[in-house]
């Protein structure tokens, strides 16, 4: 009677464990497999930001850009995006002092800044 | 008065050693120790935890084994979705690995006004090191491994919580209940399950050391009790509040009951917050606003809510629609009412520790800034989660001299 019950219990836990992994955390045997490769899950785990981060972040890399910072209007209304470019961006560093500028796409920007790459929400110009 | 006093002490031995393994840990990146040291301290840490697995001595706790290994792998199979999880805590992680320094963001940083930084530079930062160290092993920072951690960190909690049960059924019955309330909450990279843990692990550790009277096994509950102290209070801010909660229920519990203070427990209490201290002490002395108690008149706002039906009413209605706590309240009430003249002292323990906790909780709503709509529907359900496993541990805890006879008897 015991043994039964500790093995429903097990089995209950199981269950439990393979709710968790499917239904509440997205479990992918192929995160699983690559979980110790570079820039592995990177578009599921941003979710919706990823269509800006990713690329942002991309073109950072690519350009060997070390600091960034954003327009005013970033700043005072931040978002989950905004956040997100500087958590995921990282090492490259957030500075007020940066050439680097990332506005929203509708923002009007300096006349001294080029424009470098835009993304579906951003764009990202150097202002020297 | 209590029956069953069964307690294994190897798996007792077992969590301390790990538990320091986790803490030491920390205390190398408090020090600004060589990375050298760091990586023995993480191999020994890693093959301490992979002896649980190996050893025979362990084998009768094969579904433990079992359980601790699924997380694991679940934890590695699935993307880091939380933003709280991502942007609070594993941020942090990427932060310790690329600077290899703890107090980096004192100097690194030439940042604008919004308080980002602030919050992730503020937070207590132990699972932090630990993800961070394990990065640095590998080499390179991703979304998914560094999270995986947490699993190592809520093992000797949940190790010293089972050495209490010597029935199969019981530790598999908490294992179940475990996961059932917060199980997500371990693996998804956040804190709340882990500090939930080492909070019950806490109040359970403070109890004990409240009744044990053979010395050696007090000094290897003080010990563990330092140490499970020091990890909640470097986890999450709420950490050190569960241990104000904790340290005051004991001495209210004590002065009934012994009409004296234990200062043993006091004295090791409060050297076990110093690391958080020292820390808090750097944060405020670096004019960096670590929480959101600072931003306005927090005694107005909560003043003002506490006048205001509208908001009585709209936290009544999150409490009472919080399924997971009104399930464990009714489980509670029903073993408090069956086991009430055996244990008196150990449910007016517990339920000193639910009043003030709770109380905690309720006033930290009435102080956000944000809308308090937002902030019960962002946080109110995980909130309470300490108290949910809290009063499913002690319940099965209260019935396990009663549960043991039955099933001898039936089988």
């Amino acid at each position: 009677m015991k043994k039964k019950i500790i093995y429903l219990l097990f089995i209950l836990c199981l269950i439990k464990l393979y709710h968790i992994a499917d239904r509440s955390l997205k479990f992918s045997p192929n995160i699983l497999i690559n979980s110790f490769k570079k820039r592995v899950a990177e578009r599921s785990s941003l979710n919706f930001t990823a269509v800006d981060v990713l690329p942002i972040r991309n073109f950072f890399v690519s350009k060997n850009i070390q600091e960034f910072k954003f327009k005013d209007g970033i700043m005072k209304n931040p978002d989950m995006s905004y956040q997100s470019i500087i958590e995921f961006a990282y090492p490259v560093k957030m500075k007020q002092n940066a050439t680097i500028l990332v506005s929203h796409n509708m923002d009007d920007v300096q006349s001294n800044c080029r424009l470098l790459h835009s993304t579906k929400n951003f764009n990202i110009h150097d202002c020297k | 008065m209590i029956v069953n006093n069964y307690i294994n002490w190897n798996l007792i031995k077992y969590a301390s050693v790990l538990s320091f393994l986790i803490i030491f840990n920390y205390l190398l990146w408090s020090f600004n120790s060589w990375q050298i040291i760091k990586f023995i301290n993480f191999f020994l840490l890693l093959g301490t935890f992979i002896f649980f697995f190996i050893s025979k001595k362990f084998n009768d706790y094969w579904y433990l084994k079992i359980i601790i290994l699924l997380l694991l792998i679940i934890c590695l199979g699935t993307p880091t979705i939380s933003a709280d999880a991502r942007l609070l805590y594993l941020f942090s992680g990427k932060i310790l690995f690329y600077e290899s320094n703890l107090y980096s963001f004192l100097d690194n940083f030439n940042l604008p006004a919004h308080n980002f930084f602030d919050i992730v530079n503020s937070r207590p930062k132990l699972p932090a090191t630990l993800s961070a160290t394990f990065a640095q092993i590998v080499g390179y920072w991703n979304e998914i491994f560094p999270k995986s951690t947490n699993v190592i960190i809520i093992f000797p909690p949940i190790i010293f919580l089972i050495s209490f049960f010597k029935d199969k059924v019981l530790i598999m019955l908490w294992l179940f209940l475990m996961l059932f309330f917060s199980g997500k909450l371990f693996i998804m990279g956040m804190m709340d399950g882990i500090i939930a843990i080492y909070f019950i692990s806490s109040i359970l550790i403070t109890y004990k050391i409240s009744i044990t009277k053979v010395q050696s096994e007090k000094k290897l509950l003080y010990f563990v009790m330092f140490l499970f102290f020091t990890t909640l209070s470097l986890c999450k801010n709420e950490g050190t509040i569960m241990i104000l909660v904790i340290l005051l229920s004991s001495i209210f519990i004590n002065f009934i009951y012994e009409k004296k203070i234990n200062f043993n427990f006091l004295f090791i209490a409060l050297i076990s917050l110093i690391p958080i201290l020292y820390w808090k002490y750097i944060i405020i002395s670096n004019n960096i606003k670590f929480e959101y108690l600072q931003s306005g008149d927090t005694i107005g706002r909560i003043l003002e809510r506490l006048t205001k039906t509208e908001d009585l009413l709209v936290i009544l209605f999150f409490l009472a629609t919080n399924e997971k706590l009104v399930l464990s309240l009714i489980i509670f009430i029903f073993f408090v009412l069956r086991y009430f003249n055996k244990n008196k002292k150990l449910i007016f323990f517990v339920s000193t520790n639910f009043l003030l906790y709770f109380s905690v909780i309720i006033i930290g709503f009435f102080a956000t800034p944000r809308d308090l709509l937002v902030q019960l529907e962002a946080s109110s359900s995980r909130t309470f989660i300490p108290l949910v496993l809290m009063l499913i541990y002690f319940s099965i805890f209260l019935s396990k001299n009663d549960y043991f006879f039955k099933i001898n008897k039936s089988s």
